[in-house]
């Protein structure tokens, strides 16, 4: 695995679950919609040993007639609610889950950005390259702090994970700007 | 049947700091083995949790 301040690329196969993700990215990037998979399937994607029932992907609020074209994506994925109309309802006010071949595990949990930390992270996404193929995610100088603050168990022992990987690289001022705004110094302790 | 809670918690936040501790141990391994063996023991658990789509 080769850790840079922009990148990280490493050398594998990618696993069922990177292909169910790259085919969905691959949706995305085929629309011209920009996105940033977020939260735990990046540790699993960096090579943390557990599995996840969604993945987490932000993309900028779109117009009805842009979602349409998620929505419909040549049947390749299904939305878990089948109305057009409805489903973007839900996207605006939440989020909407995609899947594919009726299997509803694992599903994409697609998000418009809502806020400033939102518009961040689809600002400065990091990029992972595993064999060619481009994955953008979380930049780990936000995504370790966010971590700390959603603060379950399995949240924080991602955040040490990510710590671990990124550690040499992460930009400390922006990080400790990150500690401060989501109030989350004591939780240092169980990353370092 | 009285249950000990504060014996439990005891319990829960020791397993919690062992799992830390093991995801440093896990990382140096990771980093140590090399992508292409590491990855295909970390593929090989990762596809059995998933089918092939």
């Amino acid at each position: 695995m080769k850790v840079s301040i922009d990148r990280t690329i490493i050398e594998k196969e990618l696993s069922n679950l990177d292909n169910f993700v790259h085919q969905f990215i691959g949706l995305l990037e085929s629309l011209k919609i920009e996105y940033t998979i977020v939260s735990g399937y990046v540790s699993i994607l960096l090579g943390r040993s557990r599995g996840t029932e969604d993945v987490d992907i932000l993309i900028p609020k779109l117009s009805f007639l842009e979602f349409e074209k998620i929505f419909k994506n040549n049947n390749r994925f299904s939305c878990i609610i089948d109305d057009l109309k409805l489903s973007y309802e839900t996207i605006k006010e939440a989020n909407i889950r995609f899947f594919k071949n009726n299997n509803y595990i694992p599903n994409i949990k697609l998000k418009f950005a809502k806020n400033i930390t939102d518009e961040y992270t689809l600002k400065n996404k990091y990029k992972i390259i595993v064999k060619e193929n481009i994955f953008y995610v979380s930049p780990p100088n936000l995504q370790i702090p966010y971590k700390l603050y959603l603060g379950s168990e399995k949240d924080i022992e991602d955040a040490r994970f990510l710590y671990n990987i990124f550690k040499d690289i992460l930009d400390l001022n922006e990080f400790n700007m990150f500690i401060e705004k989501f109030k989350v110094k004591d939780k240092l302790k169980f990353i370092k | 049947m009285k249950i000990d809670l504060k014996e439990l918690d005891k319990e829960k936040e020791k397993n919690f700091l062992d799992r830390l501790k093991f995801i440093d141990l896990y990382v140096e391994w990771l980093k140590k083995t090399g992508d292409k063996k590491a990855f295909k023991v970390h593929n090989k658990f990762v596809n059995s949790l998933y089918s092939k789509k």
